[in-house]
């Protein structure tokens, strides 16, 4: 028994390609609103056709087409790409004058007095009594032969303690 | 020649089996009927070419956002008719500031219309162009929901819930925009047996 035909709504819905049970049950067993959908998905299949005739074009045009899609892509990757450069480069540069910046600065911050040298106003007497001093040390146990055939020497010379004060004695006497 | 492998970001194996490994192909299979859909909404040829080359442009760059949930047209589709609805935003919004400033100047699109498409005969191209007129005033009365979810259905065959992805609306709503544009193109069309 057919009660209740589909609605419009339903209708396209099947036209469509949407068909719930109940919608797929009454079609198969209600010619009128079989005949209804037909016209819907109709309707449908002349929009397509109209739609596919007017966008037809040459092979020759989805080519061009093609490849300016492609040039478009490799375009927009070469500025992608040189945008990053372009940002290394400007990234750098400012690293370089914030540290030019820094050392000018810096360098201005330093006091400009000039210094006076440094040098120890030593005489001749404190610098060989220093030299003494470290000739008086212990020789090491490898030369000690060494020092004691000095010693001897320094004896003959005058009967003095060892090398080293002899040495400097004649560089004082010098 | 495969121009864009090289540009395409490389990775794992995962990406040699995703649609978009060789976008050059990708390209070829779908740009048809992108440019279809997007000259059906808006009816100028020159036009419809420009946002079919951003649509593959967007697609290239936003690839990684395509997680394999629907079908590539349904994600395609998508962009196509987010472009087309900024395209005619922007434009409405450009007539406005034309007319807060008394511009009269004639708009650009009725000098890129004329551009005659080179490798048809001037007869196709005639016919082409009769057949889009045809289409156009079928299609211009609908309302912007209607008209995409009619195209949608009708070109691309896509079921309520594809078209639902690809609107960004409720698989209920599009069916109700289906159904009232479906209404609309009866109405029109008994008018214009009488
Ligand atoms: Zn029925």
């Amino acid at each position: 028994m057919i009660s209740i035909h589909l609605s419009d709504e339903e209708l396209t819905a099947a036209a469509a390609g949407e068909r719930s049970p109940r919608t797929a049950g009454h079609l198969e067993i209600c010619p009128q609103c079989w005949e209804q959908m037909s016209i819907y998905r109709g309707r449908l299949a002349s929009l397509k056709q109209d739609v596919c005739y007017s966008g037809g074009r040459s092979a020759i045009d989805w080519g061009r087409q093609s490849r300016s899609i492609q040039q478009r892509i490799l375009e927009a990757q070469i500025r992608k790409t040189a945008g990053r450069n372009v940002g290394f480069v400007l990234a750098t540069s400012a690293l370089a004058v914030i540290l030019v910046i820094f050392l000018v600065l810096n360098f201005r911050s330093t006091p400009l007095t000039p210094t006076t040298p440094t040098v120890a106003a030593i005489s001749d007497a404190a610098l060989i009594s220093d030299i003494e001093a470290r000739l008086d040390q212990d020789l090491p146990e490898a030369l000690q032969p060494a020092g004691l055939l000095v010693g001897e020497m320094g004896g003959i010379d005058g009967q003095h303690g060892n090398h080293n004060t002899s040495h400097a004695r004649t560089r004082t006497q010098q | 020649m495969n121009m864009l492998q090289a540009a395409a970001p490389a990775g794992a194996q995962a990406e040699a089996e995703s649609p978009f490994a060789d976008f050059d192909e990708f390209i070829r299979l779908y740009q048809q009927r992108v440019y279809r859909l997007v000259l059906a909404q808006t009816s100028e040829p020159d036009l419809a070419e420009e946002l079919t080359q951003e649509c593959f442009i967007r697609a290239f760059q936003k690839q990684k956002g395509f997680r394999g949930d629907c079908q590539v047209f349904t994600w395609l589709a998508r962009i196509a008719i987010n472009l087309v609805r900024d395209h005619f935003r922007n434009r409405r919004f450009a007539l406005w500031r034309k007319l807060i400033r008394f511009d009269a100047s004639e708009p650009e699109q009725s000098q890129a219309e004329q551009v005659p498409d080179p490798a048809s005969t001037p007869e196709e191209h005639l016919l082409r162009r009769e057949r889009l007129e045809r289409v156009s005033q079928r299609i211009q009365r609908l309302t912007t929901p209607q008209r995409e979810a009619l195209l949608l259905s009708a070109v691309e065959g896509m079921s309520i819930e594809e078209i639902s992805r690809a609107t960004n609306r409720r698989p209920g709503t599009v069916k109700s925009h289906l159904h009232r544009a479906m209404m609309n193109l009866r109405n029109w069309r008994e008018g214009e047996q009488q």
